[in-house]
């Protein structure tokens, strides 16, 4: 595909009324806001006249680039608008698609769910391998096949409110990959779930991972998890702020899916907390008590203070019996 | 069965060079096949991005393997290894059991069988005459079923007499299918190992899937045994789910009842572990599998595993009750520490030099 000569097309001044202002089959916006522009274009001026294809059907035009730029005039109250206009006998030829592509990754960063619109729009058009090849790279996304599958099923099969979130980039399409993956009806329990904890990135991929063990584990539906009383009473606790609760729920969900090596972990805390250990000394299971190895630390400051601790230390009763928590029937 | 798997085949223009290639054609009349470059991969890499792409485990793609043959098996950083040498006839394999790592280990689809494997082999067993003061323990058994595909490919015709001949080798055939065949026409004993994949009746009827019952497996252990084979078991991934108790025993009381102890090897006993990408590959390809639910945690190699009480309890049980069975089973770990032998098995081999000792004493004893 070659694509048109804009260039050599003076722009012509068109009303918005003659537009036809929706998002047509070339847009790849989604998720913006006009403030931005709108000033812009009050301190600039419109540099880059919106590109508009001649319908043939009902004379209204549809645009080919600059369609929130388009949004933006109209809004400012513009009775004219400076516009490109192409014309084409027949059907609208894909070209157009890429004139918009290409303008729009000249001047900006598509979000995820306009990636997507990019790419299954184009997918109308071209064949799946050259998509892969050529367009996933130009996009910034790695050549595979799953990696299209997947935004395309963010466009396609993700519900409005959670695509408005991946296009804010506050749910990482990885993620939204975990949800679609879910059943339609659990989708907006979770997504409901992540919106009202508030919870970032990294908690969502845990979050998601300790539901989707436990719906396995206790052969429960996502609904009833999230009913369990604990979850309940954290949500409902006004003593704690939304990073708390965050927290508190991710390590109520931890403790149910780990429930083994929680209470290693709580043993182990215990039993350190009983040694009574002097101040400056730590001692540290191993992670996930896999090596056999405790680390015990030690700050000072002189030789001195060293040789007093380790005096206090030797002297702790039930040192010799620290180990692993399962030894001495915990864990 | 494995004629009833293949619906198509690939070959790679070189590979038709070697009689194998011929042969498993002719074996496979009516299966359409289809002639590729050499420089053909044969499908697009696999992508777990998305939805479970087709793995193709209907297709079997012969191609000329350009790598060495025999390689010793990976290890694992920081756990004891048994030194087994493999011996590379194919990749991937047609039973689907929900937890096999080579789901994440290959990126192509297709059953990718080595037409120049006689070649091949017969350089193996050069090195192992090279090396007279050496024992090697060879395993076709890592990167697919030994005798799933043994009816269409033949492996076993001209495996069994190159190994059955060297005296400082074995060749180990691991399987959970029924396909003995082939090892029962031929004439050779000496130096092969049959040996079969157990599980509980839950895990090898839920998860294993397109493999043998317990009941077909251990009868074929059996017929292999009664007709002068030596055997082996492995109970790899051992997987706690609820009840593993009563259901492991279940599988002991088969063996109990069909098996006669003095002729097996060994026995060895692992746990689910893998390579964190495989949990993904599998939620998506076994969206039904309990093998996920446990307590997984990163070990000291990278690999998730049980956390470290869940698999000495899991191997402490087996080991009793397979004591009971038999004293002197052969029992060892896969890819254990140290510190994991000691509490589950009451010693040690200490590293992995130990337990090549150990098993290659194992293999003096019983092939005197």
């Amino acid at each position: 595909m070659s694509l048109p000569d804009i260039s050599r097309i003076p722009p012509r001044t068109v009303g918005p009324e003659e537009i036809r202002l929706v998002p047509g089959p070339y847009c790849m916006s989604f998720g913006f806001d006009l403030g931005g522009l709108m000033a812009a274009i009050r301190s600039a001026g419109l540099v880059n006249p919106p590109v508009l294809l001649e319908s043939g059907d009902d004379d209204l035009l549809i645009p080919v680039t600059g369609y929130r730029r388009l949004l933006a005039c109209r809004d400012m109250g513009w009775k004219e608008i400076p516009c490109r206009i192409v014309r084409t006998p027949g059907p609208p030829p894909p070209e157009y698609l890429l004139l918009n592509l290409h303008d729009n990754l000249a001047t900006r960063r598509l979000n995820p769910l306009e990636k997507a619109m990019a790419l299954v729009r184009l997918s109308a058009y071209l064949p799946g391998a050259e998509i892969i090849e050529k367009f996933l790279p130009l996009l910034g996304l790695p050549p595979r096949q799953g990696v299209l599958r997947l935004y395309r099923a963010v466009l396609e099969e993700l519900d409005p409110e959670t695509q408005e979130w991946v296009a804010a980039g506050r749910i990482p399409v990885p993620v939204a990959g975990r949800i679609l993956e879910m059943s339609p009806d659990e989708r907006p329990v979770i997504f409901n779930a992540i919106k009202n904890l508030n919870l970032n990135i990294n908690y969502q991929k845990q979050f998601i991972d300790y539901i989707m063990d436990l719906k396995s584990i206790e052969s429960r539906s996502i609904p009833e998890l999230l009913a369990h009383p604990r979850l309940e009473e954290i949500s409902g606790n006004p003593r704690l702020n939304p990073p708390q609760k965050a927290r508190a729920v991710l390590r109520a969900l931890r403790e149910r899916r780990f429930p083994r090596l929680s209470l290693a972990e709580r043993d182990f805390r215990k039993t350190i907390l009983r040694l009574g250990l002097p101040r400056g000394v730590r001692i540290e299971a191993p992670p996930f008590f896999e090596s056999p190895d405790y680390r015990l630390e030690v700050v000072f400051r002189e030789g001195g203070d060293l040789k007093e601790t380790l005096r206090r230390l030797l002297q702790i009763p039930g040192l010799e019996n620290l180990g692993d928590p399962w030894r001495s029937g915990g864990g | 069965m494995t004629r009833s798997w293949i619906k198509r085949v690939r070959v790679d223009a070189g590979a038709l060079d070697h009689p194998l290639a011929r042969r498993v054609l002719d074996r496979l009349p009516g299966i359409p096949a289809e002639r590729e470059r050499d420089s053909a991969p044969g499908g697009m890499p696999l992508d777990f991005r998305g939805p479970a792409p087709d793995m193709e485990k209907d297709v079997l793609h012969l191609l000329s393997y350009r790598g060495g043959f025999l390689k010793p098996c990976p290890g694992t950083r920081r756990h004891i290894c048994c030194g087994y040498q493999i011996l590379n006839i194919a990749a991937n394999c047609p039973l689907d059991c929900s937890y096999c790592i080579l789901q994440a280990y290959f990126n192509t689809p297709g059953l990718r069988v080595f037409a120049n494997i006689e070649e091949g082999a017969a350089r193996v067993v050069a090195a192992v005459d090279a090396a007279p003061e050496k024992t090697f323990r060879v395993g076709t058994g890592e990167f697919t079923d030994s005798l799933a595909l043994d009816p269409v490919v033949g492996w076993s015709d001209f495996l069994l007499p190159l190994f059955s001949k060297r005296k400082n080798a074995v060749l180990e055939l691991k399987t959970k299918t029924t396909h003995i065949q082939r090892l029962l026409a031929s004439p050779y004993r000496d130096r092969i190992i049959v040996s079969w994949s157990l599980n509980s009746p839950f895990i090898a009827s839920r998860e294993e899937h397109r493999a043998a019952s317990l009941e077909k497996r251990l009868a074929a252990a059996r017929r292999c045994q009664s007709e002068g084979f030596v055997v082996g078991f492995h109970f790899d991934p051992l997987i706690p789910h609820p009840g593993w108790k009563d259901a492991y025993l279940r599988t002991l009381d088969l063996m109990d009842r069909l098996i006669r102890p003095q002729g097996v090897i060994w026995i060895s006993l692992g746990s689910f572990r893998f390579m964190p990408p495989l949990r993904e590959i599998i939620r998506k390809r076994h969206p039904g599998t309990c093998v996920l639910d446990g307590e997984f945690v990163t070990g000291l190699d990278g690999k998730m595993r049980y956390f470290k009480p869940i698999r000495m309890e899991l191997y402490g049980f087996m080991r009793e009750m397979l004591e009971q069975w038999h004293p002197d089973a052969g029992l060892y770990l896969c890819m254990e520490s140290d510190d994991v032998w000691q509490g589950s098995m009451g010693w040690s081999p200490g590293d992995s030099a130990g337990l090549r000792r150990f098993l290659d004493g194992r293999v003096a004893d019983i092939f005197q």
